[in-house]
Parts: structure tokens; C-alpha cells; sequence
């Protein structure tokens, strides 16, 4: 009898393991998500294609405040990859290092690195300029200068030279206000903006409605010609019409230019995007698939107890 | 517990009640207004008004308000009319009206009933705690109505009853001062209805929350006005004290008069809302319309002056001001016509920007022009400097730059009257030549400028005209080349554009409209360099002699252009006027750059840090200081460092350094106050800092910027005690300082090569404020409204220091949000 139930306790105990591996761990996070293992297959995403950008093991701290951890991930070109996840678990912050603005936060250190074009641009030595004309970023609330608006969009090429409208140039006649005039048209054509402010170029630009200040600093991104958009959270200031108005954009956009988007909208996201990235809090990238993958079959628990609406 | 009150939602009409307490209202701005009236105007407190003396009005007035009060409050306490008091007065009112009582209660005791101190130690507070005791007992509606009412009550009396009447002084044993009736009378009368006013506005809205902020209010707006009274009564005073000599012996030509006024009238009424737009849509509405329509009727009535005196050829003369019937017009004048005309013809047509558009003009052609111009111009120079042959080199380039101004304005004017012969309409002849037409205003404008140039600085033209011969007829034809060239311009476009009609009419219009701002502008240059030139050669122009432009004599106003003739006779302030001028602007551009300069390090490069905090302390620590210890400053550091004597430069070191904290304090917080969106935007373009800060951070600043320099050279302009240390002038300076006619540049074999100095900023100089001090100081010797006149004009100076900064603070406010 006695052998009996030792060989029973032993198969018991031996189903308890495996259950025990097979399962989750039943230990919660500050947050309340049921935490497990990331893995990084879920997080390795193929990319077809030529992958403009990439992160390699990307750690960025607030002071003492681990607030991305070990960033890994490919971003394919011309294609939107929407970044969603809860407030605060560092997509936003990842956006900022794509083009190095984290640099202008005193607090922030970034460990690891960001390759463009095939280079390392944490590395010294790195034309900033050259970078943030390649590589532009639309912010949340419109920003757009206190000038015209034409004055909004050529202000980036004038800066960089590429457009001559200097006093000297004016006396000679080798003004280039031609050139500046295409820009301007094409920059507003491609932001969709061109028939409502064409008969106003020069009044101020601080006089649009949001949906168009906001159009309009996408089209002055677009004047310096970059090869990557980044958006952190265009729409999310914007009533539903000018929202559709942005994602109609976006899509637009991706012929052309390769687009990352943040948004805590996780509908924008499935609309918009091609392949989507999740954080979850502590500023961890748990699951980076194509889009229709992410939302109809997601690998992990955290990411489908997340987009079914479980917490977050 | 409550009480329950019948309260109507909406009131209908108002009540007798609201009636009185709205009368009551009024009684009492009408004292305040008097009260302040008879603070400044000095009226014996016995004058009679209507029958009465001064000071039983005032009296009267107390004695109403304060029985109306009572009655409002007992009223309202008695439940006849629907108010709705808070159950217990407030602690604050009655600590108020507790001290306010205490206060006469003491003065009765220790004067009037002779108890001496002891009445102040005794009765004063036994009367002011039971004040406020009672206060805070009762509702509110008696509490804040019954103690305001009976000081008032008593306050009247007294005065009604000739206690406090003429006669009656005050002089408190400790100090040695007496205050007259005539003084107190108003300021108690003052004081009290200032409470009695709040109280009223109370009882009008009913006591409790709503009574209290219509109480509020009505302090507020009390306390407004009684601050505006003063200033305007203040100005007032000097105005009527300093006017007299301020205009005394000014005569005033009718030619100029008539162009003055006339420009003024044409901007003002090119303006929609001084002519058209008279909404009156409020009281404020109405009192700008009837501003703007006296100030055109007025305009239009100095204008008929002027036409007639022309006419008549008779001078007439009235206060001290005479109007003589002279045809000259002096260049400062003339220019500000022109200028005038030019701003007009900017806003109103939208700019030249559409005929850029059709600009077919080949590139070689505009680089030929500039490179001829520059190539005349540095021949000449050279010229100049080397003394080789004057006047051949003067004669030959201002042949060929007069020649080639004339063949620009010609050729446009052949094109058109081409067309017009080979039958087209005037209208598309006027349109079509539109780059030749530019070209001939803009670069035919700098060749003129140049042939006059360098008949000007050859120094050939100072004598009338006499030796040259061929070079003024040549120039002379330029010039009126280019005038008639315009003028026929504006023609052919006005006709033009009046006919257009069909699809394209408005775009015709506009272009018409375009080219003929063009031709305006021309014509102004043209006029403008002409101007100048006689400026420069100070040589009379006469056209058609009907008309004499002249640098000098048009105007003569003798306080503002003469100096002071010695004690006694004719003053005059110009050396005064001069030196203020140019305190301010060495003392602007001196401070501001560097102030601006060091703001925009602190506040984008630099850290905050503790460096930060001490420039900081430091910068308002300077801002404080006294402006004699500045003074003291420059004459130990400066002043033995630049001839060792009392200088101009001197004085504009010590304001600058007096300016520059105040400068730097706004323009850190205009900067601060710039969102820092605009830089994250900028640097997101890959625009560096240093260019961020040039074209996005400052000019978003500015407007505060200029605030901070307004309000700067405010006090500056006014400082006297430096410019009694390190400036100090003659007290009747025999003459202006020169600064601008000083500049010497002169050139030496041995470093540094270049040297420019400018001998009058090293002299003595005097200042308006520094001027009013000498007439005071003078005493008896001059005349009391001297002083007051040239109070007078500091004023006007600084006004219009400010309206400079006021305008070009609109201008960058516009860029920024149009």
C-alpha cells in the first residue's frame, strides 16, 4: 500500500512539474498583466525587403529609470510599422531615437544602437543635420512656426541651403523663388493641403484649424525630402474627421516614404499599418509582426489580453 | 435658520430701491471726481459754486450718502424690500469700518473734546472694537451699510456745520506741518465716499454673494478711474502750466502747414474705419467715433486756414502762434510726406509681388546694371580718395549715370508709346511693359541716387550751382525724367485699370493696381532723393516758383529750435532736446545688443545653475539701484579714461548701463515665454541651435523684447542725476551738440589704420531733464514756465520714443499672428 501511494505522490508531483513548465507562472505585475517569458521569436520579425532602420539591443534611462529595455527590431521601408502599447511603456521614446531627439532630454542615456543606411548613427561623428533631414518627425500637438505658411514649409530647405532667397540673390535676380514655389506646392499636394490654403500661402499659419496646422507640419517634414516619417501620435489632438483625413495620408504616404507611427489608438493601428510593434509596460517589446497577425492571433497572452481591451 | 425670503428668479424692472442706490452711485463719483478737481486745482475750499460755498457741497453730498446708507440697510433689515444678505457681516468689512471709525472717534476725542492723547489711547479703540462687534453680530445687509453710513453722517455734519470749514488747519504736535481745510475737506471726502461707493454697489445688487461682487466691481472701477484722473489731471497741469511758452513766438508757414495737414487728412482718411466704419455698438464706440470725426474736422479746418492765409497773403497771429503766408517747405517735412505716401501705397495695394511673376527681364541684363552701377561708383570713389582729378571724374560719372537713368525711364516710355501707335488701347500698352517699367523705377532710381552722390561728395556743389553748369542740367534731367516717367505711368494705369471689364477684370485690375504702387514708389524715390540731395547740398529746389523746398527755415518755432537767448529773453530747449536724443539712442545701442545678447546665452546655452542664479540676483540687484550710484560709477571709471571731462558718451555709457538689466530681465522672460515646441520642431528639421535661436526663437520674442526697451527708455529719458555727474552741460547751452556732422575718418600708415572719432561725443552736453533742474536752479532769474515748458517737452520726447517702440512692437506682433 505504502509503495502504492509513494508511486502515486511521485506521478502526482511529476504531472505538477510539467503543467508547471507548460503554464504560466502565476505571478502578477505591477500593472496587473500576468507576466511570462518574452521570447524572442515574437519579436523577430522578417523583414522582406531592404530594413531602413534597425535597433540593436536599445536601452535608453531617465536618470535611474530603465525606460526601454533591450530593443531589438528591423523597420522595413516604404511600409507604415505602427508602435501601440499602454501610456508610458516607451514607444515614444523609441520614436525619439530613431532621430537622435532624446539627445536634447538632459536626463535621458542611450546604450546600444540605431543603424541607418547601413550605419550606426549613436556612433561619434555623426552629421546630426544630415540625419534629421533624412529622417523627419511630426509631433502630437502641431507645431507649426509663428510665420506664413509658406515661410513653415520652406524654412527647412532655406536653412540647409538648398533654396537661395538672400538679398544678394534678390539684387542679382537669381532669386529662387521658383524653385521655392514647387516646393512649397508639392510639399502641400503630398500633405493634402494644397486646395485649401492655396490662396493663402502668406497669411500666418497659426490662423489654420488643428486638422491643417497638423497636415501642415507633415508637408514642412516632407520638404527636406526625408526618407523616414516619423509620427508620434499625429492624430491623436484631432476630432474623428480630420483623424480619417491624417490615416488617409499616412497610407499615401508609404508609397513613397517608409512611416513609423506611435498610437494608443489600436484601431488607427490595424487600419493603417503593415506590420505592427506592441510595448507593454517597463518599456519592453513583446511581440513586432505583421498587422493582421498582431490582431487576429497574437503569440502572446499580455499582447491579445491588451488589444481585447483586458487592461491597458 | 434659515428665513425664508421671497426670491424672484428674474427681477422685473427696478425697484425705487435699486433706484436709490444707484443714485447714491452716481453722488459718489460726482464727489470723487470733485474731490480730485479741487486736490489739483488748488479752489479754496470756500469758493462758491452755484450759490454755495465748496465746502457745503462736499458736506451735503457726505451727509446724503451717509443717510442714504442707514436707509438702505434698515430697509433691507426690515424685510420692505427682497435682498439677500448673508446671514452674519463679514470680519473684513468690519475691521474696515471698525478702524475707520476708531480713527475719527480719536481725532474727536483728542481735539474737539480736548482729551489729548489720552482720548486716542481710550476712546479710539473702545469705539473701534465695538464697530467691528457690531459688524460681526448683525446681518449683513446692516452691518455693512450702518457703521459707512453714520461716519458718513457725521463726517458730513461736521463739515456742513463749519467745523472742518475754511479757516480750520490742523497741526499735530509732533510734526511741523499744517493741513489746511482746503486740503482735508477733499481728501476725506475722498476716502469716504470711495466706501461709500462700495457700499452702495452692494445694497444695489442685493447684498450677499451677488451685492458683494457687484461691490467689488464697482470699488475696482472707482479706484480706476480715481488713478486715471490723476494721471490725466497731472498731464493736464503741465500741459496748461508749460503750453504758453512752449508756443510762444511760433509762426508757422502756410505752405508747410498746409502740406502737413494735408498729408495727415489723406492717411487718416484712407483709412476705412476713420471714414466709414461708425458702428456704435457701445458708449466706448461712440466716443471713438466722435474722436475721429473732430480730429478730421479739425484737420480740415487747419487745412482752410492754411489755403486761405495762402490766398490772402496776410499773416494772422493768435495766443503766441502766428501763421504767415510762406511758400517754403522745409525737406523734413517734404519727407515725411513722402514717406507717408509711400506707406500708404504699400498697404494699400498688396505689393509688387505679381509683376515678379511676369519678370522676363534676361538675368545678364539686371548683373550688367548692378555691375555698371558698382563699377561707376568705385571709379568715383577712388577718385575721391586718391584727389586725383576731381572734376573730370565727377563730371564724366555723373554724365554716365545720369545718361543711363535716363535711358532706363525712356525706354519703357517708348515701348508704350509704341504700342499705342501701332493702335493698341491704353490699357494693355499701359500693362504690358511691366519688366521694363521695373527695371526703369528701381535701377533708373539708383543711378540717379548716384550721379547726385557724387556731385555731392566731390564737394563740387556747395556753392549754388554756379560752376557747374552742365552737371546740374544733366542731373536735372534725370531726375525729370524719372518723374514724368512715373507720373505718365500712373496715368496710362489709372485710365487702365478704371475701364477694365469682362473676365479677366480683376486679375487686370490687379495688376494695374500693382504696377501703379510700383509707379508710386518710384515717384516717392525720386522725390526722396531729391530731398536728400538738397539736404546734403543744402541748396534750395524751386518749382514752378510757386513752390521752394529748403533744408532750413519753414518752420519756426522758436522754444524747440533755438537755444535759450539768455535769462529772460526768448528760452529755448534745442541743445536740451538734441542731448536727450542722443543719450537715448547711444544708451539703446549700447544696452540693448548686449542685454539681448546675454539673455539669449542664459536663457537657451547656459545651465541653470548656480551661475545662473547669481547673474540673476545680480541683474535685479542692478535694476534697483539707485541711478546716482551709476552715475558715480562712470565719473570714477569713464569719465578720466575719455578726456577726463564731463561727455556725452559719458551720459549714454551711464544710462546704458542703468538700461541694460531691465532689457535683459523682459527679454529672458519673452524668450522663456517662447514655447519650446518651436525648438523641438526646428531641430526635428535638422535646423542647428544657433540658427533656431536667429530665426524662430528671437523674432517670436521681440515683441517682448521691445516692451522691456519701451519701457527702459522711459525712465532713462528721464534720469537726471547722472547726467548731473558725468554729462553736465552749460545750464544755457549756446549750442547743439553736432554729433552726427563730427564723424572724422581718418586713414594713418601706423596701426590702426582706421581710425573714426567723433569729437563731439566727447563734449559736455546738456539734457531735458538736466534742463529743467538748471531753470530751477536759476530761481528767481528765469521764469517759473521755462521749467514747465520744458517739462512740456520731455514729455512729448518720450511720447514719442514710445510711439516708435509701439509701432515696431506692431509690426513683429503682426508677423508673428497675423
Amino acid at each position: 500500500m505504502t509503495e502504492m501511494n509513494i508511486d502515486t505522490a511521485t506521478e502526482e508531483s511529476q504531472t505538477t512539474d510539467t503543467d508547471q513548465t507548460a503554464a504560466e507562472t502565476t505571478t502578477v505585475t505591477t500593472s496587473g498583466e500576468s507576466a511570462e517569458e518574452t521570447r524572442d521569436a515574437w519579436t523577430d520579425y522578417h523583414v522582406t525587403g531592404n530594413p531602413i532602420m534597425s535597433a540593436e539591443d536599445l536601452n535608453v534611462y531617465y536618470g535611474d529609470d530603465h525606460a526601454l529595455k533591450d530593443i531589438s527590431m528591423e523597420i522595413p521601408e516604404k511600409s507604415v510599422t505602427a508602435l501601440i502599447g499602454p501610456s508610458g511603456c516607451g514607444k515614444s521614446t523609441y520614436l525619439r531615437c530613431l532621430n537622435r531627439m532624446n539627445d536634447r532630454i538632459k536626463a535621458a542615456r542611450v546604450e546600444g544602437s540605431v543603424e541607418f543606411d547601413g550605419q550606426d548613427i549613436y556612433q561619434p561623428g555623426t552629421n546630426l543635420v544630415e540625419l534629421r533631414k533624412r529622417v523627419g518627425m511630426v509631433f502630437q500637438e502641431p507645431n507649426p512656426f509663428p510665420k506664413s505658411i509658406r515661410d513653415n514649409i520652406a524654412y527647412g530647405p532655406r536653412k540647409h541651403g538648398e533654396i537661395n532667397r538672400g538679398l544678394v540673390a534678390r539684387m542679382l535676380g537669381r532669386d529662387e523663388k521658383d524653385k521655392e514655389d514647387e516646393l512649397v506646392e508639392r510639399c502641400l499636394r503630398q500633405a493634402a493641403l494644397w486646395d485649401e490654403v492655396k490662396d493663402r500661402l502668406d497669411d500666418n499659419a497659426l490662423g489654420l484649424s488643428g486638422g491643417q496646422q497638423q497636415r501642415l507640419c507633415i508637408a514642412r517634414a516632407l520638404a527636406t525630402d526625408p526618407e523616414v516619417l516619423l509620427m508620434d501620435e499625429p492624430a491623436s489632438a484631432l476630432d474623428p474627421i480630420a483623424t480619417s483625413k491624417i490615416e488617409d495620408l499616412i497610407e499615401e504616404l508609404a508609397e513613397d516614404y517608409t512611416v513609423v507611427v506611435v498610437t494608443h489608438n489600436m484601431q488607427q493601428a490595424a487600419r493603417i499599418s503593415d506590420q505592427t510593434a506592441v510595448f507593454l509596460t517597463g518599456g519592453e517589446l513583446v511581440e513586432y509582426d505583421d498587422t493582421e497577425k498582431i490582431f487576429e492571433n497574437p503569440e502572446s497572452q499580455r499582447v491579445e489580453d491588451y488589444i481585447t481591451g483586458k487592461f491597458g | 435658520m434659515s428665513e425664508a425670503y421671497d426670491r424672484k428668479l428674474v427681477a422685473e424692472g427696478s425697484s425705487p430701491y435699486e433706484r436709490v442706490a444707484a443714485g447714491m452711485i452716481g453722488v459718489a463719483f460726482l464727489l470723487m471726481f470733485g474731490a480730485i478737481v479741487a486736490l489739483f486745482g488748488r479752489q479754496p475750499v470756500d469758493a462758491t459754486f452755484a450759490g454755495q460755498p465748496l465746502y457745503r457741497w462736499f458736506g451735503l453730498g457726505l451727509f446724503a450718502l451717509g443717510v442714504s446708507t442707514v436707509a438702505l440697510g434698515v430697509l433691507s433689515r426690515l424685510a420692505y424690500v427682497e435682498t439677500s444678505p448673508s446671514r452674519v457681516g463679514g470680519l473684513f468689512t468690519g475691521l474696515v469700518f471698525g478702524s475707520m471709525w476708531a480713527v475719527a472717534a480719536g481725532f474727536a476725542a483728542a481735539n474737539t473734546l480736548g482729551l489729548g492723547q489720552i482720548g486716542w489711547y481710550t476712546v479710539a479703540p473702545l469705539v473701534g472694537l465695538s464697530v467691528v462687534g457690531f459688524s460681526v453680530v448683525t446681518r449683513e445687509d446692516l452691518s455693512s451699510t450702518v457703521p459707512v453710513g453714520l461716519l458718513l453722517v457725521f463726517a458730513g455734519g461736521v463739515v456742513l456745520a463749519g467745523l472742518l470749514g475754511p479757516g480750520w488747519t490742523w497741526s499735530p504736535p509732533d510734526i511741523s506741518a499744517t493741513f489746511p481745510a482746503g486740503f482735508v475737506v477733499p481728501l476725506l471726502s475722498f476716502v469716504l465716499t470711495l466706501v461709500g461707493g462700495w457700499t452702495a454697489g452692494k445694497a444695489y445688487a442685493g447684498f450677499g454673494t451677488r451685492g458683494r461682487q457687484t461691490g467689488a466691481y464697482l470699488l475696482i472701477s472707482l479706484v480706476v478711474v480715481a488713478v486715471l484722473a490723476v494721471l490725466a489731471g497731472l498731464i493736464a497741469f503741465i500741459v496748461s502750466n508749460g503750453l504758453g511758452v512752449t508756443v510762444e513766438n511760433l509762426s508757422v508757414g502756410s505752405a508747410t502747414g498746409l502740406l502737413v495737414a494735408a498729408t495727415l487728412m489723406v492717411a487718416l482718411a484712407s483709412r476705412e474705419a476713420w471714414t466709414f466704419e461708425f458702428t456704435l455698438t457701445s458708449p466706448l464706440a461712440l466716443v471713438g467715433a466722435v474722436l475721429r470725426v473732430s480730429i478730421l474736422t479739425a484737420l480740415g479746418l487747419l487745412g482752410l486756414l492754411f489755403t486761405g492765409v495762402l490766398a490772402a497773403g496776410q499773416s494772422v497771429s493768435a495766443g503766441g502762434v502766428t501763421v504767415t503766408p510762406s511758400t517754403r517747405i522745409g525737406t523734413g517735412f517734404a519727407f515725411l510726406a513722402v514717406g507717408l505716401l509711400f506707406v500708404l501705397a504699400r498697404q494699400q495695394y498688396d505689393g509688387i509681388d505679381v509683376l515678379n511673376e511676369r519678370d522676363a527681364l534676361p538675368e545678364n541684363l539686371r548683373s550688367g546694371l548692378l555691375i555698371g552701377w558698382l563699377a561707376l561708383a568705385g571709379v568715383a570713389g577712388i577718385g575721391l580718395i586718391s584727389d586725383v582729378a576731381d572734376e573730370p571724374i565727377a563730371f564724366v560719372g555723373t554724365t554716365l549715370a545720369a545718361a543711363v537713368a535716363v535711358v532706363l525711364v525712356a525706354y519703357p516710355l517708348v515701348l508704350l508709346a509704341r504700342r499705342l501707335a501701332a493702335g493698341e488701347s491704353i490699357r494693355s500698352a499701359a500693362v504690358a511693359p511691366v519688366a521694363e517699367l521695373r527695371l526703369a523705377v528701381t535701377a533708373g532710381l539708383g543711378y540717379l541716387a548716384l550721379a547726385l552722390w557724387i556731385t555731392v561728395a566731390t564737394g563740387i556743389v556747395a556753392v549754388a550751382g554756379t560752376q557747374l553748369g552742365p552737371l546740374v542740367g544733366t542731373v536735372a534731367l534725370a531726375t525729370a525724367a524719372q518723374v514724368v516717367a512715373v507720373c505718365f505711368s500712373i496715368y496710362a494705369v489709372v485710365l487702365g485699370a478704371v475701364h477694365v471689364r469682362g473676365e479677366r477684370a480683376s486679375e487686370a485690375r490687379e495688376d494695374a493696381l500693382s504696377q501703379a504702387q510700383l509707379a508710386i514708389v518710384g515717384l516717392t524715390g525720386a522725390l526722396t532723393v531729391l530731398l536728400a540731395h538738397a539736404v546734403l547740398t543744402l541748396n534750395e529746389l524751386v518749382f514752378f516758383d510757386l513752390v521752394t523746398i529748403t533744408p532750413f527755415g519753414a518752420l519756426d518755432w522758436p522754444f524747440v529750435m533755438n537755444v535759450s537767448s539768455g535769462l529772460g529773453i526768448q528760452p529755448g530747449v534745442l541743445p536740451a532736446i538734441v542731448g536727450t536724443v542722443w543719450l537715448v539712442v547711444g544708451a539703446v545701442l549700447f544696452a540693448v545688443p548686449l542685454a539681448l545678447g546675454a539673455a539669449v546665452y542664459l536663457t537657451e546655452y547656459a545651465e541653470e545653475s548656480l551661475m545662473t542664479r547669481v547673474v540673476e540676483v545680480a541683474t535685479n540687484g542692478l535694476w534697483s539701484t539707485p541711478s546716482i550710484v551709476f552715475g558715480l560709477f562712470v565719473l570714477a571709471f569713464i569719465v578720466p579714461r575719455f578726456g577726463n571731462t564731463p561727455s556725452l558718451f559719458a551720459g549714454q555709457l551711464a544710462l546704458g548701463f542703468m538700461l541694460m538689466p531691465l532689457v535683459l530681465i523682459t527679454s529672458r522672460e519673452a524668450l522663456k515665454s517662447v514655447p519650446d515646441e518651436y525648438r523641438d520642431a526646428s531641430a526635428a528639421l535638422g535646423v542647428s541651435k544657433w540658427e533656431t535661436i536667429r530665426s524662430v526663437v528671437v523674432p517670436a520674442a521681440m515683441p517682448g523684447v521691445i516692451t522691456g526697451v519701451i519701457l527702459g527708455v522711459g525712465r532713462i529719458a528721464g534720469e537726471t542725476a547722472p547726467i548731473l555727474l558725468v554729462t553736465r552741460g552749460a545750464n544755457f547751452p549756446s549750442q547743439a551738440p553736432r554729433v552726427l556732422e563730427s564723424f572724422q575718418v581718418s586713414t594713418s600708415l601706423q596701426p590702426p589704420f582706421l581710425h573714426v572719432t567723433n569729437p563731439a561725443l566727447i563734449e559736455r552736453a546738456s539734457a531735458l531733464p538736466y534742463q529743467v533742474y538748471a531753470v530751477i536752479s536759476a530761481g528767481v532769474g528765469e521764469r517759473e514756465a521755462f521749467g514747465w515748458g520744458t517739462a512740456l517737452v520731455l514729455l512729448a520726447v518720450v511720447l514719442s520714443f514710445y510711439a516708435i517702440g509701439i509701432v515696431s512692437r506692431r509690426y513683429f506682433r503682426r508677423k508673428l499672428d497675423q
